[in-house]
Formats: structure tokens, sequence, C-alpha cells
């Protein structure tokens, strides 16, 4: 399920961003969710584009922010045939953790030490302090594994993997830390299960592209993979991070780093997606779990795979711009099938400004907060 | 908000105008179907017949267990 790829740059916390005049709506993560009934067959199965401005109020959890499917697929059984948006990636407590996978490292100093936590609240057996500040010789071993898969950001800033300790960190799921700049409370302000600050996500995928990937090696160097057919991308505040194999059979990609998965099940030429849910996984009325517990504010799909370009300019350094129009670099808009900027602030409907009229409705106690994206 | 977990045989009984579920349609179930959950702000509502309550964070605890959630 994991993907193959090469990450192209690392997001600090300056990337994170302040939604302050518009609206959001609020999940509790048990059982409220949005559902979006499609009027038409708007979703190209074989390219496509999703954008949702998150943030998770519970990082504990592997929370569904966002899927496309076919109800009557679901309650058949199968669960073939889905688009999702996962985050953060396998943080449960029941789901083993896999020798050579480390996901979510948290490191900063306060001046006098490092911190270091893996896995938020579920495996605070990792969390500790180390007296000595030398960069080149504090490394963190998983006592679970004698090859631990390692991220972080070198002396220059770039984004760093290996499979074996390493000398310099600073990653954190969701919350994206700058390198020995944090603070402690901020450190245990994840541990606490605090918020993630909002974030913007942008997938991408096309099952017909060929392309080569590459892929990180146990010394953290970048070598060519084998070519492969069907492509997915994540892109985090408009910056790409992954693009990975996206098969037409149980493909997915996750971009582990940053606690976010993208998956693709059997999409197939005569398949129809006739439901979108917010924040509620498997369109099986939440009995799958994974709800999500936070904020979605603004929810965008393309029949088309954007640009970079497009995907930056959409994300506009954190300023919303009306989808519906190109400006700049952004030329998505005569592809822009579904755009939901979650504004009306009450009531249990969410409009579709596309001009699909595929309006979402809130179920279960979906709240609204009037802390998103204004328009 | 509260939260009470109820058995799913009891579901005919619960009143959703007392309930901030929308509908039985839109109850969560455990994984084998045999328990369900309501939630609501201010007093228990009749028909729950002094059920234990859960505040937020113990029913998420509840609903993180296996019997709830589907392992990815």
């Amino acid at each position: 399920m994991l993907g193959l790829g090469a990450n192209i740059a690392a997001v600090t916390s300056t990337d994170l961003f302040t939604l302050s005049n518009g609206q959001s709506i609020d999940f509790d993560g048990t059982d409220d969710f949005v559902e979006i009934i499609l009027n038409n067959d708007i979703i190209n199965k074989q390219k496509g584009t999703i954008a949702v401005w998150f943030r998770l109020d519970d990082m504990g959890g592997s929370s569904s922010v966002i899927e496309l499917y076919n109800e009557a697929d679901v309650l058949a059984g199968t669960s073939s045939n889905i688009i999702q948006l996962f985050a953060p990636f396998n943080l449960s407590t029941n789901v083993p953790r896999t020798k050579g996978i480390l996901f979510q490292i948290l490191a900063t100093e306060d001046g006098t030490r490092y911190h270091q936590q893996t896995n938020a609240k579920n495996n605070p057996e990792h969390w500790g302090t180390g007296a000595s500040r030398d960069k080149e010789t504090y490394g963190f071993n998983d006592s679970t594994s004698s090859n631990a898969r390692l991220f972080y950001n070198d002396d220059n800033g770039t984004f760093r993997k290996e499979n074996r300790d390493f000398n310099l960190f600073s990653y954190a799921g969701l919350i994206a830390a700058d390198s020995f700049s944090n603070t402690e409370s901020q450190v245990e302000s994840v541990a606490g299960n605090q918020n993630t600050g909002w974030i913007q996500v942008t997938c991408t995928w096309d099952t017909t592209e060929v392309f080569t990937p590459t892929q990180a090696n146990n010394n953290g160097a970048f070598v060519t993979a084998s070519e492969i057919t069907g492509a997915m991308q994540i892109f985090i505040n408009g910056i790409k991070f992954q693009k990975g194999q996206g098969l037409k059979e149980g493909g997915g990609i996750s971009n582990d780093e940053h606690g976010v998965t993208l998956g693709m099940r059997s999409i197939t030429p005569s398949f129809v997606f006739d439901r979108i849910r917010f924040a509620c996984a498997e369109g099986s009325n939440g009995s799958a779990g994974n709800d999500m517990d936070g904020h979605i504010s603004t929810v965008a799909i393309w029949d088309d795979v954007l640009s970079d370009n497009a995907v930056a300019a959409a994300y506009n350094s954190g300023t919303l711009i009306d989808l519906t129009a190109n400006s700049g670099n952004y030329d998505g808009s005569n592809n822009l099938v579904g755009y939901w900027p979650v504004e009306e602030g009450g009531g249990t409907i969410i409009e579709d400004k596309s001009g699909n009229s595929n309006n979402g409705i809130l179920y279960n106690n979906s709240a609204w907060a009037a802390d998103g994206f204004g328009n | 908000m509260k939260y009470v977990i109820i058995n799913s045989s009891e579901v005919s009984s619960i009143n959703f105008s007392e309930v901030l579920q929308t509908s039985t349609k839109t109850l969560r179930y455990n994984l084998d179907g045999t328990k369900t959950f309501v939630k609501y702000e201010g007093d228990q509502p009749s028909f729950l017949n002094g059920k234990t309550e859960l505040i937020h964070a113990e029913i998420k605890t509840e609903l993180a267990k296996e019997t709830w959630t589907e392992e990815l």
C-alpha cells in the first residue's frame, strides 16, 4: 500500500496558517459527518483532484477526512471503488507497528535538551529527553526495530529519510515543526493530542499515467525505481510531497512523513461515484470507525489532474481564491466539478458552488464554527 | 455533550427529538451490530432511563476499541 516517491520539500511551521474570517464544520469524531449525493457523474474515474482545508482536534487515530464512493457498492459489502484521504496515517493503538516503519516523529529542543516522541500519545515509552545537544550523536532507536525508518530535515532544510539511526530531525505528523525552534510546550501539545492547526491537502490521481518514480534507499539517497502505470500525488499547503503508485487494484500512496494517506481501489471504467462524505469512513454510517475529530473548511474537486503550479496557486499561501474563476497560475475553473466553500455558518446544508448543485447535508449534529476560510 | 451506549434492540425506543443524531439511518453501530449510542446536551432524555453517561473523551476511548473500529 505504501507508495514510491521522492519528497520535494518540507513544510515548516511557518506554512501553517490561521483561518479567522470564515466558517468551518466541527466534527466531534464520534458519528457526525457530511454526505453529498451526486446527482450526476461528475467525477472522472481515471483522473481527478481533491483539495480539502482541514485541521484535526485529535491526532490519536486514523481519521477519514474525505472519500468518494458508490453507495450500492458499500451496501453490497464491497469496499472497492473508493478514493479515500486519511489523516494521520496508522496511529491507532490497535495497529501493530511494522518493523522498519517508524511514523510520526517529533523532535525539538528547548535550548538545553532534545525531546523526542513517536506516534503521539500511543507510544509514550518513546517519549524522552536527552541531555546531549550533540546533533551528530543524539540518535533515536526504535526499541521494537533494529532498523527504524526515520524522517527528518537536514542542516540545509532538505527532507531526508533513512532506515537507520539519524542525526538530525524535525518531524511531527501533521504538525510541521521547524528544526530546533520549537519549545517544550509545543511538543507536549502534540503529546496531549491537541489540534494540528489548519492545513490544506491536495490529492491527484491518474490511473493512466506511466512514470518512473524515485525511491529513497537505506542511506537516504533517492534512486530510480521501476516504471509503473498509475500515479497519485499528495500536496501539502501547495507543495508536492509525494508522487507514487496509484494502481487500479488496491492502489494508494501514503505520505507517512506527514500523516496523510490517499488510497484508490479498483476503479473500473463503468464505475460511478455517487457519494462524497466528509469526516466518516466507507459510507457505512460510521460503523467502520475512523471518524474525524476536527474541522473542515472548503472542499473542491476537479475532473482532471491540476498542474503543480495550479495547486500552489489554489492554495495561494493560505488565502483562499475563488476557485470558479482562473487566476494567475490557477487554470482549473473549467474542470471544477464540486466546490463547497462551507460558508453558510448555520443550518444543515452546504451549497455546491461549482454549478453542479450537489449540495451536502450535515448529519448527527455536525456543528458550525466561525474559524474557517472566509470568502 | 453527553453520550450513552445502548443495545441495538433499544433503537426503537429512541426519541430523536431529544437526541442529536438525525435518524436511525445515521446511527453508528459497533462492528457486530449489537450496540449503538446516542448523544445529547442537557438533561438525560427519559427514554434512556438512568443509563450511564459518557463525556466526549470517554466515548472516543470506547469507539477506538476494536469492537467499534476496523483496522485500516
